[in-house]
């Protein structure tokens, strides 16, 4: 029951995201998110569509390695307060372009895995994509807690070479973004 | 204003120091990005704000500058001047280093690369692929033979036969799975491997398409593999497909050696594609320390233009101050250097003028009271004093000599001496003996002087010297002088008085045997003689006792003016005084027309009312005789109060309508033996002087304006009080 209430929820901000992403051209945009429990722990499955502008991807040609983050957080709301964060996640992947190999190279921070792509498209599929991922205990998160969490990726610019920030920081090219994406975190 | 100066002095500090540190750090994030690299924003940010005060801070200096300078506050030009002075020196160099610095920067950058450098690498590149492509080709012949001996085989045998394919062919890993990725057998030299590393769905499309994949690939601990993946011939149609997947590993020498060309290649590309941002931010780190070296210096220069500016602003006020008579005035030393000596040095010079200041104030305190002290002696000496300077100018005239000379003091001083005598022609004796013994040069002298005037003679004893400085210089005349009228005139009375008890004395002696013997003669001789002869002889007898009697009149009137009888001074009504003696010539009947003219309320003087009458009488008999050679006999007596040198006297004057008065004798009218009467003896009016003296009065005669008669005029002075009366007592004692 729990599990197709949450497929319900998926669904409707999959058709949200589908229709903005109409307007959308190179950026980060969320293609889809699940959440639901499974053996008394929240997951998600989300899933970004990431598209690099002509300079990312020429720089990422040319050596240069991009780190893509995805930052998950925990929140509790507070009624006269911004709400408080009770658990940030971050996670991270760096891709880099093979010239020997001529494919492309991801890098996990958080487990260590690494993988390569014969094109770019897998290695952006691959790095927007969350599988069944963990994010609270559900014993933590009573129905009365007023919990939630929201997810959001982005382009880590300050793990750029140091030479490139003082023009990335002024250049629309390299600002890839996506909004925050809330959901509850109701038992 | 102080604490704000120091305020933004110690901000500016501050800022400078944190700049610095933040310029530093950022130049360390550029070679050492793993240190720096996460702040490298925030110290740009901090930079840009840091430079941002700066420039603030510099132009409220400015500002500030310049509204001094527009509200001319002293030193504010000279610290304008300054700071752009220093601002110059220091702007110049930096700007020249700067636009050096840029033209290496670019062509440093830009010879890191090579167009040989980059085919170099390039081709290193391609050989390593071609290298492992001889050997890729190989293992896909040798997989695509395994994949066909393996076609033989049943899926149920093939897990037990995999290992033995895998070790023939020396592969890490040997994966069979059919189209669905359902693995059907697996052998893998790594134990640790529970799952084979499938392919992507790409690769299975390309096998779709009849072609065998062959590439490198980098598998979970970055190691390079060479992949192989083929499908495996399928003779029975309906089967289902099966994929063999082959993994193979490249010599470690190789791996080495092509991820060091690899990684060359990758850090020669990142470098290229940095190379215009690397440019810009050296350049932007670059222009920031420019900038950041600018306004520091422009700081410095408001900061060492202040310190500089300060003494002498200091010294400027200080001076002022000095100007305006504020000595002492003390500045604060600023330092041990030139400007610490010139501001000690003004200490010095402040110290000495207030010492000076001093002394002066002191010498002129004593000057002052010095010439306090003359003053009053002056003003307390009888004799009068003068002091003429070298020019002949009347420099300084004390009380008594204004007294003496009966004039005005201050009217006098600044005149010299040839003007005086033509304002003053009543002194002019007095005047030009003082200029002829100075123009003759007496060191010392002294004369006497008459002064001539209508109330009679004025003796003064003059005596000069000449006041000399130190040099010996001349620097004013001193002239001292004594009125000794009195002195001269009781000398002259007294010689008078002598002569007339001689006379008398020789006179009446023999005077008394003439008279009784001519009565002799007479009474002896008269009766027998002839009528003709007797009558001869009455006559001249009678002439005789006459005249002795006559001559008696006259020894008795010398003998009283010698005599001087006794003095009885009183308080006494002048006007009743006056009046008697008037009605009593008036009922005597001379045949005058008398006109009084008399106030009323006159105040009362001190003296002897015997002598006072003797006076009138005299003066009024005067008159009388005056106008009996005039057919008119008009006589107008008037008496008044007046003030003369602030002494309250009654004015009495006997005015005739006779001849008047010679002026060959006007002023010697009052001398014994002087008369214009064929019987007077001359004493009258020596007599009348003689009475007015001894009641400290004045009596002078005068023609009348009109040239018709003569005037005889009183002047007595007005009883007050009791004072008065002690003081007249003994004056006149």
């Amino acid at each position: 029951m729990i599990k197709a209430n949450a497929n319900n929820l998926s669904l409707y901000i999959t058709l949200l995201l589908l229709t903005s992403m109409q307007l959308a051209k190179a950026d980060v945009m969320l293609a889809s998110l699940d959440p639901y429990i499974e053996n008394n722990q929240h997951f998600i499955d989300a899933s970004f569509d990431v598209e690099l502008t002509d300079e990312i991807t020429k720089a990422l040609l040319q050596g240069i390695p991009i780190v893509l983050n995805t930052e998950i957080q925990i929140l509790k709301k507070r009624k006269w307060f911004p709400d408080k964060k009770l658990k940030t996640i971050n996670l991270r992947y760096e891709l880099e372009h093979r010239p020997l190999t001529q494919d492309y190279f991801t890098f996990n921070f958080n487990n260590g895995n690494s993988r390569s792509f014969d094109d770019l498209d897998s290695a952006l599929k691959y790095i927007g994509t969350i599988n069944h991922f963990a994010v609270l205990d559900e014993n933590l998160s009573l129905p009365d807690s007023n919990l939630s969490g929201r997810i959001r990726s982005y382009l880590d610019l300050d793990a750029l070479p140091t030479p490139m920030k003082p023009q990335i920081y002024f250049s629309r090219e390299w600002q890839l973004n996506s909004d925050w994406q809330n959901w509850e975190l109701g038992k | 204003m102080k604490r704000g100066i120091k305020l933004i002095t110690f901000a500016g500090f501050s800022l400078f120091l944190l700049m610095l540190g933040s310029l530093l750090l950022m130049s360390h994030s550029l070679q050492n990005p793993e240190l720096f690299d996460q702040y490298y924003s925030i110290l740009f940010i901090l930079n840009v704000i840091g430079l941002f005060s700066l420039i603030v801070l510099i132009a409220i200096n400015f500002r500030r500058l310049f509204r001094q300078a527009k509200h001319q506050v002293i030193g504010s030009k000279m610290a304008i001047r300054l700071v752009m002075i220093f601002s110059l020196l220091s702007v110049t160099p930096v700007l020249v280093v700067y636009y050096f610095s840029l033209d290496f920067l670019h062509r440093g950058i830009d010879s890191w690369f090579d167009l040989r450098v980059e085919q170099a690498l390039d081709n290193s590149l391609e050989l390593s692929r071609l290298a492992l492509d001889v050997r890729m080709r190989e293992l896909l012949k040798t997989t695509e033979q395994t994949a066909k001996e393996l076609s033989e085989f049943r899926d149920a045998v093939l897990p037990f036969e995999i290992d033995q394919f895998r070790e023939q062919i020396v592969a890490n890993e040997l994966t069979l799975f059919n189209g669905k990725k359902t693995i059907i057998a697996s052998s893998s030299n790594d134990t640790s491997s529970l799952v084979p590393d499938l392919p992507g769905d790409n690769i299975l499309l390309q096998l779709q398409q009849g072609n065998s994949y062959i590439g490198l690939d980098v598998i979970k601990n970055a190691e390079l593999l060479i992949r192989i993946v083929t499908a495996v011939p399928q003779f029975d149609i309906e089967k289902e497909t099966r994929v063999l997947q082959a993994l193979f590993p490249i010599s470690e020498r190789m791996n080495r050696l092509t991820e060091s060309v690899q990684s060359s290649y990758i850090k020669y590309k990142e470098l290229s594609y940095l190379r215009e941002q690397l440019k810009v931010s050296f350049i932007i780190i670059l222009t920031l320390v420019l900038l950041f070296s600018i306004f520091s210096a422009v700081w410095a220069a408001f900061y060492s233009s202040a310190n500089l500016v300060a003494p002498v602003k200091n010294l400027a006020k200080g001076t002022r101050a000095i100007a305006e008579g504020n000595y002492d005035t003390r500045l604060p030393v600023p330092s041990n250097d030139e400007l610490g000596y010139l501001v000690a040095s003004f200490n010095d010079m402040t110290d000495r003028i207030e010492q000076a200041r001093n002394n002066a104030s002191a010498s002129q305190q004593e000057a002052e009271e010095q010439r306090r002290y003359l003053e009053t002696v002056l003003s307390r000496l009888s004799s009068g004093v003068l002091v003429i300077n070298p020019s002949g100018y009347l420099e300084k005239i004390n009380v008594s000599a204004a007294l003496i000379l009966q004039i005005d003091d201050a009217s006098l001083e600044k005149y010299d001496l040839i003007t005086l005598s033509d304002e003053y022609t009543r002194l002019t004796p007095f005047f030009e003996c003082i200029s002829n013994n100075i123009d003759e040069h007496n060191d010392e002298w002294r004369e006497q002087v008459t002064i001539q005037d209508n109330t009679g003679e004025q003796f003064l004893m003059i005596s000069g010297a000449l006041l000399t400085n130190n040099n010996k210089d001349v620097i004013g005349h001193v002239i001292v002088f004594d009125e000794i009228t009195a002195l001269i005139k009781g000398q002259r009375d007294a010689a008078w008085s002598e002569m007339a008890r001689r006379l008398a004395h020789e006179i009446k002696n023999p005077l008394t045997p003439i008279q009784l013997a001519a009565e002799r003669l007479r009474h002896k001789y008269l009766p027998g003689m002839e009528s003709t002869q007797s009558d001869t002889m009455d006559r001249m007898t009678n002439t005789i006792i006459q005249q002795v009697d006559t001559m008696k009149d006259m020894v008795n009137s010398f003998s009283d003016y010698a005599r001087a009888p006794e003095f009885n001074p009183d308080k006494l009504d002048i006007k009743k005084l006056l009046q008697e003696v008037i009605d009593l010539f008036s009922t005597m009947d001379y045949g005058n027309k008398v006109e009084i003219e008399i106030e009323q309320n006159l105040p009362d003087i001190y003296g002897d009312e015997k002598k006072l009458r003797q006076v009138f009488n005299n003066l009024l008999r005067n008159a009388v005789d005056a106008n009996a050679s005039d057919e008119d006999n008009y006589l107008h007596i008037t008496a008044g109060l007046i003030s003369k040198n602030d002494q309250d006297m009654i004015e009495i004057r006997i005015i005739d309508r006779g001849p008047g008065i010679d002026s060959s004798i006007v002023n010697s009218l009052f001398e014994p033996y002087i008369t214009t009467k064929q019987k007077g003896t001359g004493l009258g009016l020596p007599i009348v002087k003689k009475i007015i003296d001894e009641h400290n009065g004045v009596v002078w005669l005068e023609n009348n304006e009109n040239g018709n008669g003569a005037t005889a005029v009183i002047r007595l002075p007005v009883f007050h009080s009791a004072y008065d009366f002690k003081q007249n007592k003994r004056q006149i004692s």
